[in-house]
Order: structure tokens, then sequence, then C-alpha cells
């Protein structure tokens, strides 16, 4: 009895393992593709109403699901330290006070983003954020192309680890 | 001062004192109730310590002798002014300043960045001017008998040289017109391309120019004007500085739909006004009944309203 509940145990672990490095290739792939419908709508704001950052922060922080809608949350709630600190700071800080579960290119493209945002005039800014747009599109696609790839793997490779522990142990 | 006069005196310091990065507003606020109160600019140059003016002229804060400034903590007061949102205040920063949350109006000089022979950015600031916003209800009071036949406004131009206390009039004949203080209340319609006269912030006007308002700001006056009456319905309509010939057309258009006009001109006296073109136009037209001349400064401001007949002041 005993050993089955070893065996069982031994298995859910390395199953869960497994599951779990491919939830977190199903959550990069959440998360770049809010920021990128994030980006498109700061794009859009800016292009027609040149809404100021702190508006712009709420209305993410409000109609973005989290994490990334928590990170713009982030964002406006920083802002009350401008006095003290630069907004392209304030932006870093937030990142990585945020859990978005990024690579580090996808981080170095945001870090490069809030060292533009509110310093140009809004059709600089709009390039900036067309021009991340896009790179976090490519980002995207390569993280679905390995999701799609490697999700099922890991799931499988977890399970067979955990088989294959049981048989030796037993 | 009465008690409600230097108490927005004290919010107003602590408005503009919020503009300054910690270190210099630790040091504003380290000036005595009564200095503060007196501050009109906070001035902040590039290599020289902060100072503030008053009517004791212009000294550095205490504490801040041994502390030049650099071209960061300038940057850093137009970020905290913009909130970070240079390109919200980009058409304002052309013409050299910015009018921020208080109506307070930061002064910018830097070098100029010219495109297609038009200023479009500065870059490389070299000083800021924090003007405190001044408001004094009340002021239109001892004015607007001499401004109303039967209770009603009539239009009116108001006039001096620069500095000499228009916008703060003109925005107080706004307020007592609108919440009826003395005179038949109307709704006034404000054409505020500057954000000097009601100092809009996030949709609402942060100087009290009274309930009865509408303020459209940040658009060209004539523009402006026309859409207040076209959308509006106005009975009254304010502008402050009248410059170009599109501004007079617009006033122009208002006077024949009846509206009651407020504008302020820069102008020494009445033959100032009548020897320039633009303005003699509007007082042959008979647009504006009545002119307000404002001399002297500080305690010693005076106030004369001159009747306006066939282009000439009386």
């Amino acid at each position: 009895m005993l050993r089955l509940l070893g065996a069982v145990l031994l298995t859910g672990g390395a199953g869960m393992m497994g599951f779990g490095a491919a939830a977190r290739l199903n959550r990069r792939v959440r998360t770049l593709r809010l920021l990128t419908e994030a980006l498109e709508r700061m794009e859009r704001e800016l292009s027609f109403r040149l809404t100021s950052l702190p508006e712009l922060f709420t209305l993410l922080a409000g109609h973005i699901a989290p994490p990334v809608g928590k990170f713009f949350a982030c964002c406006r709630d920083s802002m009350s330290h401008l006095g003290e600190e630069r907004l392209e700071d304030l932006w870093r800080n937030a990142l990585a006070a945020s859990d978005l579960d990024l690579g580090e290119e996808e981080h170095q493209i945001l870090e490069t983003l809030g060292g533009i945002l509110g310093r140009y005039d809004g059709e600089g800014q709009t390039q900036a954020l067309a021009l991340a747009r896009t790179q976090l599109e490519r980002c995207l696609e390569a993280a679905t192309v390995e999701r799609d790839r490697m999700g099922k793997v890991y799931g499988a490779l977890g399970l067979a680890a955990g088989i294959f522990l049981v048989i030796v142990f037993l | 001062m009465n008690r409600g006069m230097t108490e927005g005196a004290d919010v107003r310091f602590r408005q503009a004192a919020a503009l300054l990065p910690s270190r210099l507003r630790q040091a504003a606020e380290r000036l005595s109730r009564e200095q503060q109160r007196q501050v009109e600019e906070l001035r902040l140059r590039n290599g020289y310590p902060i100072t503030v003016s008053g009517p004791e002229g212009e000294q550095v804060i205490p504490g801040c002798e041994q502390q030049p400034l650099t071209e960061r903590d300038l940057a850093q007061v137009l970020e905290i002014a913009t909130q970070a949102s240079a390109h919200t205040v980009l058409e304002q920063v052309r013409n050299g300043f910015v009018t921020v949350k208080g109506g307070h109006r930061i002064g910018i000089c830097g070098s100029g960045v010219v495109r297609d022979g038009e200023v479009c950015n500065l870059r490389r600031l070299s000083s800021l001017s924090i003007r405190v916003a001044r408001s004094l209800p009340g002021i239109a009071a001892r004015i607007l008998d001499g401004l109303t036949v039967n209770g009603v406004l009539q239009s009116t131009l108001i006039l001096s040289p620069p500095g000499g206390g228009k916008t703060t009039l003109l925005r107080d004949i706004i307020r007592a017109v609108s919440d009826g203080d003395g005179v038949t209340p109307m709704r006034v319609g404000i054409a505020d391309e500057r954000g000097e006269l009601a100092a809009m912030y996030d949709g609402i006007p942060q100087l009290n120019v009274g309930r009865r308002t509408d303020v459209l700001d940040g658009c060209p006056k004539g523009t402006a004007l026309l859409m207040l009456l076209r959308g509006m319905n106005p009975q009254v309509l304010a502008a402050d500085e009248i410059t170009a010939p599109a501004d007079c057309a617009a006033l122009e258009a208002a006077a024949n739909c009846g509206v009651t006009l407020l504008a302020t001109a820069h102008a020494s006296s009445g033959g100032d006004l009548c020897a320039r073109p633009l303005y003699r136009h509007l007082l042959e037209a008979g647009i504006f009944r009545r002119a307000v001349l404002i001399q002297g400064g500080g305690k010693e401001r005076t106030y004369q309203v001159k009747r306006l007949e066939g282009g000439a002041v009386c």
C-alpha cells in the first residue's frame, strides 16, 4: 500500500513539474498577447487624444487583464513619486516588481520603451510604441511556436520521468 | 488679507512648490508662512541656486545657497508639471510656457528647436520661472456698477500694459456674472486658449470662474469662440488677449448673435487702443460698450471704467 502511494506521489510530482513548465509557456504567450494589446491601445490613445500618461496607465490598469493590467496599475500608483524619481526609473521598477514572466529580450524591449514614453511628441511616442509592439509580436510568434511544440512534450516528459523513477525504485 | 485669501495663498504656494523636485520642495516649504504668501515667482536657473521673487525682489531660498541647479533639476520640474507627458503640453511649450494644475504658469527658457521656420520645442533648458497663480475674488465688485445697465452686463474690453492684472480682473468679472454676484446671472463661455483664465485640469477649472461657466481650453480663440457660440448657447463670451484678426472676426460674429462679450487687450490708454487698426475696427463696429483701464500695480492699482461710443473712448 505504502509503495503504491509512493509510486503515485512520484509520478504525480514529476508530472506536475512537467505540466508546470508547460503552463509557464502558456502564461508567457498570454502575457505577450496582453502586452501587444495594451501597446496598441496606447498608440491609439496617444495618436487621437494625446492622453497623458497617468490617464493612460489608469485606463490600461482597468481594461487589461492581469498580470499586464497589474503592471500598469503599478505604474499608475508610482506616478506620485515623480518628484523623487524619473518616469524611466519608475517604469523600470514597476517592470521588476510585476510578475510578468517574460524573457530577457522582452524585458529589454519594454525597458527601452520606458525611456521614450512621456519625453517626445505624440508622433514620436506612437512610433516607439509601434516598434515595441512589432518586436513583441515577433516574440509572441516565437513563444506560440515554442508552446505548441514543447507544451505537450514537457507534460509527457514529466509523467514519463515519474514513471521511470517508479520503475527504478521498485 | 482676509482669512480665506490667506488660506488660498497658502494652498497656491504649496501647489507651486509641489512642482519642484523633493530636495528643493523641502527647502521652499521651510520658508515662513508669511514669506510663502508673498511669493510671486519661483525662479530656477541652470548653474545657480533656486530663488523666490516677491514684493521685496528676488532672493535665494535659505539653505540652497551652495546648491546650484542642474539641467536635470529643471527637466525634472517639467516632468512633474506635465506628469511625464510632454506630448500634452508641446503646443504650449512652443509659446514659451506651460500652464499646470492650479493655474500656475511655468515660463521656459532654453535653446529653440526650429523646424520649417517655427519653434517646435525647446532643448537644453536654461531657466524656468514658476509664476504662482493669483485669484482675487471680489475685485470686480468695485467696477461692476459701471459695467452694467439695469443690472445687465455690457460688452467690456479690459486694457492694461502686460502684467497689469487684466486676466485676474477678467476672471473675477466672469465669476461675478456667472454666479450672479452683483449682476443678473448669465451663462458664460470662456475661450481659454492658453489655459490661464480657468486653468482647467482633468476637466475641472482650478480657478473660480463661477458655476454657470463653460470652458473650452487649448483651442485657438477665434475657433473656440465660434465653437462655444454654436454648441453651448452662451449669454456671455469671454476671451483673454485679443491679438489676431481671426479673434476679432469671431467676436464680431458673436456680437451679431446678441452675445455680451468680455475681452482683454494690451494697451496703456484709450488712445493707445484707438491707434491700433485691429482694435479700431472693433470699436467702430460698436462691439464693446465699456472699457476698463487698469493703472498702477500692487496696492496702488486702480480701475477706471470708460464708455465706448462711436469708436472713441469717452
